[in-house]
């Protein structure tokens, strides 16, 4: 790290108004507080600027400018500084010219502001609203913008609307020599967008490349690290729910219904708090402009994780002695009693309070003999948890729902957590009831820590 | 530049704050930010600067020292077992001893708690499997509790490392290695201080067997010049004591012989090397940066941008055109005309040919023509066709702001459109042509309410 530090590359991000320049430079920083985005038109009025850092060094600045809102006008003005010269005015000369005129403070101010900052810059991104058509002043703008002599890199945004003149748009840039042209709807981009802009970049100023790759490399590094926080929270929260085990001394109906709830309702927290964390790792509040993108409604999933309908959204096949389609329960297992599977099955139907097994586990042999029963969560709901909190994982990270495969199309293609065995990383966890948090404190234990690595890496596998 | 203790203090406040605490202080932040280094320095600086403002520093210094307590006694009380072993092994001298009973006894455990240690070592899920260093972490449990906080941040930092399973080695052969000298200096001293004969016994096995185990088990003693028993004296061994000094020299030696080369040397050196490898690799652990708590740390502390404020500022007006109503003689007719319509004019084939068709408008030359055609023949009645699925901007709206000139009335048409991509850009239409100076009347998006008007039709 010993390379004098060479100066960050500028780049003035240009376009008409209101096709997205704001938005675009929202999601390249991270920054979801950046100026201000409306879809009323003309809202940027000043030029900002921000600069993008990899391992703690500014790589970029980027300027959001005015939109241009009368190219027509503008170029009509320049065509006129050419005739008043003396000697023959090159493009970009004509524009400095231009710039020092009492119309570049007065009628064209907003116009302006875009052209000096472009002329400072070493490449512009020219922003474009695919669906709008390719009309004169929109030729007549990237005449002007080319006039520069700065690197123009095209980038369409709203790429994703069924009836888009983007067929029009490309052949309109390929008409002036700008082929290398990135698609990149700033709502919800291509996973990998972002690095395709920044190698379109480096190929546009080649004495970049190296920092732009930098960039890229540590935007891929930061993306895979969070994708393993992501995977260690979801692992967590599973060994949690998988260990827990909770002994009721009073085993008469109502007093069952009412510890099924409350584990349940525990459950039901100890998930969102994990999405809490998720959301938070991912930048987004419940209010965002984009959460409505997610799979929750203001932040929280919306079918409800005990209601046996989810599990045949998600495809989870139902074992066991569970009821499909009735409100309610699944086996019911008191040893003490001698009751048969039926009547249990038929009495687990009564209870309600959604899928739950009461049941008896190994280590529970003391309270068996004592006569107690033992809550703990059935692999069902395991499989729902994991299955749902992966699917928010991956909305996320595509960021929209444009590239977001639906729920029931993502469950169907885990099939080594729809059915199978358990990882063995939960089994282990289902003989620790002291790790599980949901009832007391867990307790430490450093098999713990082991196994919630080993369940992050098997998630990663699979995910 | 930051120690392990750092990170165990780093990873303890990381602990705190995932159950709930609120650990922040003010300057905390500020300190981590200004930090040179990479994310893991900075949050070492936080953690740094809050473990002293919270006396968290403190609490490892105590918790050091209670392991180090813990620790001496343990080895003493190894030590002490070791050599009371050893007497209990030998006995007081009034039976011969059966070399491979005492063997096996001083022996025995030790080696088959080694094997079960090596077995463990092949990777699997780090060592929870050692029984001194379960019971370790069981009394580490009973501390108060400020203390077992430490004790998790520093069994969590260890496993992640995957050091752990050494961190029980060493307690495990550094125990077995003391208990092994205790025996040893309790052979010593017994052998010394007493006179024992040895033998060795057995019903159904045959004297060659002992003769081949002996020599197998001095071997390397032998090579390292310590005198042991030939088989001569073996055979002479059997079941009766031998009265000669030197076979009972050479008995002992290699009794003593044997402990040491199998017993004390190996757990000796493993010890050394379970402890070795983990000072060495907790000096180059690294802080586990995905972990939650770190990880939104890491975000705050390195942030992906930074905002380098505005450079050219907004100004306080915007030049904005007006509608003019000039006073026009000779204005006749009807005019339509469409501006920046990408498709096929929205009007009617066959419309009243009274009305002048300006056709579609966009570039500069368009414009131009349309300009000149009307100030030539002003109207009385002009229809300009917008589309609403554009944003309206400036040059749009000074140009409608100029055709309305050679117009006596003006009315704006925005047709209905299947509005999918845009909904709001119509409402902005009517923000814009209304701040221009057209009234709302003037805002038409019904057709045949619009050519009603063109035609003259209406009231």
């Amino acid at each position: 790290m010993n390379k004098p530090h060479s100066p960050p590359m500028r780049i003035a991000v240009v376009g008409h108004t209101n096709t997205g320049k704001t938005s675009l430079l929202r999601t390249l920083t991270r920054d979801s507080e950046f100026g201000e985005v409306s879809s009323r038109p003309s809202t940027t009025r000043h030029v900002e600027g921000v600069a993008l850092f990899a391992h703690g060094e500014a790589i970029i600045e980027l300027y959001d400018t005015p939109g241009m809102e009368d190219p027509i006008g503008l170029l009509e003005a320049l065509e006129q500084i050419e005739q008043v010269g003396a000697d023959r005015l090159d493009g970009p000369a004509r524009i400095d010219l231009f710039l020092q005129s009492p119309q570049a403070s007065g009628r064209f101010e907003q116009e302006s502001k875009v052209l000096h900052q472009l002329r400072q810059s070493d490449a512009g991104f020219y922003v474009i609203d695919v669906r709008d058509p390719v009309l004169a002043k929109h030729r007549d703008e990237l005449t002007i913008l080319g006039s520069c002599a700065v690197p123009l890199l095209p980038i369409l945004n709203f790429v994703h609307v069924a009836d888009s003149h983007e067929a029009n748009w490309r052949e309109a840039l390929g008409r002036i020599g700008l082929h290398a042209v990135i698609r990149f709807d700033t709502v919800a981009p291509e996973r990998d967008g972002e690095q395709q802009l920044y190698s379109a970049l480096a190929t546009l100023v080649y004495r970049y490349r190296e920092p732009l790759e930098q960039l890229i490399h540590f935007r891929e590094e930061e993306a895979g690290q969070r994708h393993q926080s992501g995977l260690s929270l979801i692992a967590a929260l599973l060994i949690d729910v998988a260990a827990c085990h909770h002994s009721i001394d009073n085993k008469d109906k109502p007093a069952l219904q009412q510890a099924v709830h409350e584990l349940n309702d525990r459950v039901r927290q100890r998930e969102q708090y994990c999405v809490d964390q998720l959301l938070a790792l991912y930048n987004f509040r419940h209010d965002d402009i984009d959460a409505h993108l997610l799979p929750l409604l203001k932040g929280r999933w919306e079918n409800d994780l005990f209601h046996p309908q989810t599990l045949q959204l998600m495809g989870v096949r139902i074992g066991g002695g569970a009821a499909t389609g009735a409100a309610a329960g699944a086996g019911f297992d008191i040893l003490t009693g001698g009751m048969s599977l039926g009547a249990a099955t038929a009495i687990g139907a009564v209870i309600g309070g959604g899928l739950q097994t009461v049941r008896y586990t190994r280590r529970q042999l003391f309270d068996r003999l004592s006569g107690k029963a033992t809550l703990s969560v059935d692999d069902e709901i395991l499989r729902m948890l994991a299955l749902r909190q992966l699917h928010l994982l991956n909305a996320l990270e595509a960021r929209g729902h444009a590239a977001l495969t639906p729920i029931e199309q993502f469950a169907t293609e885990q099939t080594g957590l729809r059915s199978g065995a358990l990882p063995k990383a939960l089994n282990r966890a289902r003989a620790h009831p002291e790790w599980s948090s949901l009832y007391d404190d867990s307790e430490i234990s450093p098999l713990y820590e082991s196994t919630v690595h080993e369940l992050t890496n098997h998630l990663s596998e699979i995910s | 530049m930051y120690t392990f203790s750092t990170r165990c203090l780093a990873e303890a406040i990381r602990l705190r704050e995932q159950a709930g605490e609120s650990l922040e202080q003010g300057r905390a932040m500020a300190i981590a930010k200004q930090h040179s280094g990479d994310a893991e320095q900075k949050i070492l600086a936080r953690a740094d600067y809050l473990a002293e403002q919270l006396g968290i520093k403190a609490e490892l210094h105590s918790w050091q020292l209670a392991q180090r307590s813990l620790w001496l006694i343990a080895l003493a009380l190894a030590l002490v077992s070791g050599f009371v072993a050893a007497w209990a092994v030998l006995g007081d001298g009034s039976q011969a001893i059966n070399v491979i009973w005492a063997l096996g006894s001083l022996l025995g455990i030790h080696l088959l708690m080694l094997l079960v240690w090596l077995l463990s070592v092949i990777p699997s899920a780090d060592g929870g499997s050692s029984l001194p260093g379960s019971i370790w972490l069981g009394l580490s449990k009973r501390l108060p509790a400020k203390l077992v906080n430490i004790t998790r941040a520093w069994v969590s930092l260890l496993s992640h490392a995957n050091l752990l399973r050494f961190w029980f080695g060493s307690i495990s052969h550094g125990l077995w290695s003391m208990a092994l000298l205790g025996a040893l200096l309790g052979l010593m001293a017994a052998l010394s201080l007493r006179r024992y004969g040895f033998v060795w016994e057995s019903t159904i096995l045959p004297t060659e067997v002992f003769v081949a185990a002996f020599s197998l088990l001095g071997w390397l003693p032998a090579q390292l010049g310590i005198a042991i028993p030939d088989p001569a004296t073996i055979r002479a061994s059997d079941g009766i004591p031998m009265g000669d000094e030197t076979a009972r020299v050479t008995w002992a030696y290699f009794l003593l012989s044997a402990v040491f080369l199998y017993g004390l040397l190996p757990r000796f050196l493993l010890w050394l090397l379970c402890w070795g490898w983990l000072r060495v690799a907790s000096t180059r652990l690294r802080l586990n940066l995905t972990q939650p708590g770190f990880a939104n740390l890491v975000q705050q502390l390195t942030p992906a941008s930074q905002r380098l404020g505005i450079t050219a500022p907004a100004p306080g007006r915007l030049h904005q055109a007006h509608l003019q109503h000039p006073s026009l003689h000779q204005a006749k007719g009807a005019a339509l005309i469409a501006l920046e319509w990408a498709d096929t004019p929205p009007w009617p084939e066959g419309l009243d040919p009274g009305i002048t068709l300006l056709g579609t408008v966009d570039s500069r030359e368009q414009r131009w023509q349309a300009l000149e055609q009307l100030g030539a023949h002003p109207v009385e009645r002009l229809l300009i066709v917008c589309d609403p699925r554009l944003s309206p901007d400036r040059g749009s709206l000074e140009f409608i702001v100029k055709l309305a000139e050679h117009a006596r009335a003006s009315m704006i048409w925005l047709p209905h459109s299947d509005t999918g991509s845009a909904p709001q850009r119509r409402q902005y239409w009517l923000e814009s042509l209304q701040q221009l100076g057209f009234p709302v009347e003037a805002i038409e998006q019904d057709e045949a309410v619009a050519l009603a008007w063109l035609g003259g039709r209406d009231e």
